[in-house]
């Protein structure tokens, strides 16, 4: 393996360890405001990505596509997904953990992965008849249903840099990550709303005595975290360039590994954790032979070692406090 | 309710499950006063700090505080009005440095700039906080620790500080330091106190007026002094 190729496939690892990363701060988020592991993530994140195409099928057919700039079209279809998840965001919290408040950890994992179903059922359902055709122009696939695996998989339409390589699509979302990433941190450690959202994460009780509005913290949680889950869906689609309604399960478990191999509470962790599983898939895809029957293999052999050597997290701390 | 009476609890009930763990409680603490809750461990102090606080219902009986009736108010309404609680065994937020403990902490205070001055009169009153301002919470010491939850209650200027067990768990050194801190926050900086503690001579040393509670009732309530004079000094359970 020479060197050039290692280089090759750096941008493709560190474009699915941003994927990833995104599904697991959203993983991350929830689970320190409420304690509970929300895992319908990556069902909401797919729902973002079908909410982009068909926001775009819509809109081609509008004409609006052809006569809005390509940055303010990507804008508005980001938008258009953003909306729709912290919607969907709001929803899960509503539908499948504010009644199971005082019920065991159990129960909400049940029913969020009963909805994320849920989700993904639908999706599959409305859009089943479309096969979109517009998408399916972009991405010059001449059948969709031919493509491999899956039902009814649609065409993401090439949003970034169209016209470009592979190789500078990556660079593009990279450095978008990057923005994203930096602001996210910036919102979660220097504004009071973020600062209340750790402080529930550490001591919910002192949060309680603090006089944080602990309930209203919790939704502009899930809101915060449906708009990243959409960032993750639209990068994952503009990746994967192909679609489908039920990749959102392998992602979340994607995500959810990468949350947990970081320290389910630390968001560096979930970049880290995020970074690890996409570098582990992207090289044993590219280096092995017949390595992309192998990556996922290998990926979640390397969590199980992870988490046999390591099950507080690369992040995570063994004791809370000092009593 | 006599208009010093800054907060007033009439006939309050709770239970967890089916537990009861508070029967029937009344309680005044008036304006500039330290008033102090006694009692052993199980007896319900800490629910009755909750209580208080909201974040445990009431399920009868009524709360009152500066003339306005709370019981039905969110736990965030309820501080924001201007009730503090120093907790030392709530703890701190563990992973945040001491000062940013006390910005978070100081949630009530809006203004940057008055924020800042309130920061600088809690590194006066409270130095072993200055020195340790860019360390972790949570690697704080013992004594340390229950220092930061009362100048995190203070910062807010409360009109009531609920002081939650301030001497558990700590040496007799920094027990005596901790009651100089609340002789000093009622007498210098006017501010009224809910004393609750386990360490009865202690507490009412520095109370005008207290309570002994005992499995879920009020048992006696009097003048400091009395209640130093009564049979229940004697008795080794308190």
């Amino acid at each position: 393996m020479g060197l050039e190729r290692v280089v090759n496939l750096l941008p493709g690892a560190v474009m699915m360890g941003c994927t990833y990363t995104l599904v697991a701060i959203g993983y991350c988020l929830f689970f320190g405001v409420l304690d509970v592991v929300v895992f319908c993530c990556g069902d909401i994140a797919m729902f973002g990505a079908f909410g982009i195409v068909g926001a775009y099928t819509i809109l081609y057919s509008a004409g609006l596509i052809q006569a809005l700039p390509l940055v303010v079209m990507v804008l508005l279809l980001l938008l258009i997904a953003a909306i729709l998840c912290a919607a969907l965001g709001l929803v899960s919290y509503y539908v499948s953990i504010k009644p199971f408040e005082k019920s065991s950890t159990l129960m909400p994992l049940l029913s969020t992965i009963a909805l994320g179903t849920v989700i993904k059922e639908v999706l599959g359902l409305v859009f089943q008849p479309v096969v979109n055709g517009m998408a399916q122009a972009a991405i010059n696939v001449p059948d969709p249903k031919s493509v491999v695996g899956g039902r009814n998989p649609q065409g993401m339409p090439h949003l970034i840099a169209p016209t470009g390589t592979t190789m500078e699509r990556n660079l593009i979302i990279i450095a978008i990550m990057v923005v994203i990433l930096m602001a996210l941190f910036i919102f979660l450690n220097k504004t009071k709303m973020g600062l209340s959202m750790q402080a529930i994460s550490q001591n919910r009780e002192l949060a309680f005595m603090t006089g944080i509005d602990v309930k209203r913290i919790i939704l502009t949680t899930f809101l915060i975290g449906g708009v990243l889950l959409s960032v993750g869906g639209f990068v994952l689609g503009n990746y994967q360039s192909i679609i489908r309604f039920d990749g959102g399960t392998m992602y979340g478990i994607k995500g959810f590994s990468a949350a947990v191999v970081g320290g389910l509470k630390s968001t560096w962790g979930a970049v880290i954790g995020g970074m690890l599983l996409g570098f582990v898939e992207v090289f044993a895809a590219g280096l092995l032979n017949g390595g992309t029957q192998w990556q996922n293999i290998i990926a979640f052999l390397v969590i199980i070692v992870f988490i046999i050597f390591k099950p507080e997290g690369i992040i995570g701390e063994k004791t809370v406090e000092k009593v | 309710m006599s208009d010093n009476t800054l907060i007033s609890i009439k006939n309050v009930h709770t239970h967890y499950g089916r537990i009861p763990m508070l029967i029937d409680v009344s309680l005044d603490v008036h304006k500039g006063h330290v008033c102090c809750v006694l009692g052993a461990n199980g007896a319900g102090k800490s629910t009755l700090v909750k209580t208080i606080l909201g974040m445990v219902n009431a399920d009868g009986g009524s709360i009152a505080f500066e003339g306005q009736d709370i019981t039905d108010w969110s736990t965030h309404k309820r501080i924001a009005a201007g009730i503090q609680v120093a907790s030392a065994s709530i703890g701190t937020f563990p992973k945040m440095t001491v000062e940013t403990n006390l910005r978070l902490g100081a949630y009530t205070v809006h203004e940057p700039k008055v924020l800042a001055e309130r920061l600088e009169e809690i590194y006066e009153s409270f130095p072993i906080l200055k020195s340790r301002l860019q360390q972790k919470a949570g690697t704080l010491s013992g004594g340390e620790r229950t220092m930061l939850s009362i100048a995190r209650a203070v910062i807010n200027k409360p009109h009531l500080l609920i002081m939650d067990e301030p001497s558990l768990g700590l040496a007799p050194i920094i027990v005596d330091e901790v009651f100089r801190v609340v002789k000093r926050l009622n007498q210098h900086d006017n501010i009224s106190i809910m004393l609750v503690e386990q360490n009865a001579n202690k507490a009412l040393s520095v109370s005008q007026f207290g309570y002994i509670i005992q499995k879920g009732q009020i048992l006696f309530a009097g003048e400091a002094e009395a209640i130093l004079k009564s049979e229940f000094m004697q008795n080794p359970i308190m």
